[in-house]
């Protein structure tokens, strides 16, 4: 099927690959259905409303800024979501890019979580600790870097 | 609403697997303590706001040039190829 969106133009998706969010996002409720577009060998991919052109979010897996970042899904969202199997899960974080690109930061604190099986998907609350909802993404990622280095070379 | 009136260290039971806890008083300010299972989430109520405003902010603006995105990355062309290697592993 085609879906019009502002920042990609007319694009040809799968309806299979529909992604519900019955809660829709938090503030963007009334919107539910959305697909991944990603880019092979990039680090960012598009989180794309279907259902308005204009809704869009820049997307990344969040163990690119934190290694051992984990998400401990609640029983009750575990059978929200459908989950049998944690292989069916993929994790993403928001990524906010104002203005100067370098400034650009991830949001941990509320990662998106998605049945890849069931293709539902929620936006989770962590509670708070060491995720927060503003973290630097290029800081992260030379950090994140930095301590693989470090990693490798013991 | 129920209101109930409690001093520094005296708490309430809510159920019985909830525990809150006054654990400090200073001026307007009053430290909580919170024992409760572990699926049971606790959040401060504002952070659904902030959530959501930072939701707001983070819709992809029409002035955001996507192939500056990926470029801002890779000053190095070395930590570029680090970068693309680890993201492979991550899928």
């Amino acid at each position: 099927m085609k879906i019009e969106t502002t920042r990609f133009g007319t694009i040809e998706i799968d309806p299979g690959q529909i992604v519900e969010f019955p809660e829709g996002l938090l503030g963007f409720e009334e919107y539910q259905r959305y697909v991944i577009l990603e880019q092979p060998d990039r680090v960012f991919s598009f989180l794309q409303s279907v259902e308005a052109p204009w809704l869009s979010f820049v997307v990344m897996i969040p163990e690119l800024l934190r290694s051992d970042y984990h998400v401990e899904l609640e029983p009750q969202f575990v059978k929200e979501l459908g989950f049998e199997n944690p292989e069916e899960g993929k994790v993403l974080v928001i990524v906010t890019v104002p203005e100067d690109i370098t400034e650009m930061t991830a949001n941990l604190q509320a990662p998106i979580a998605i049945n890849l099986k069931t293709k539902l998907g929620k936006q989770i609350v962590l509670m708070e600790g060491s995720y927060k909802i503003r973290h630097n993404v290029l800081a992260e990622l030379q950090r994140n870097t930095y301590m693989a280095t470090k990693a490798a070379a013991e | 609403m129920l209101v109930l009136t409690r001093k520094v260290n005296q708490s309430i039971m809510i159920g019985d697997q909830i525990k809150v806890i006054v654990v400090d008083v200073r001026g307007d300010q009053v430290k909580i303590g919170i024992d409760a299972p572990k699926e049971i989430s606790v959040h401060r109520e504002e952070i659904y706001s902030e959530i959501q405003d930072e939701n707001k902010r983070a819709v992809l603006s029409k002035n955001i040039d996507l192939n500056q995105l990926d470029k801002v990355l890779k000053p190095g062309e070395n930590r570029g190829g680090d970068l693309v290697n680890k993201f492979d592993e991550g899928r």
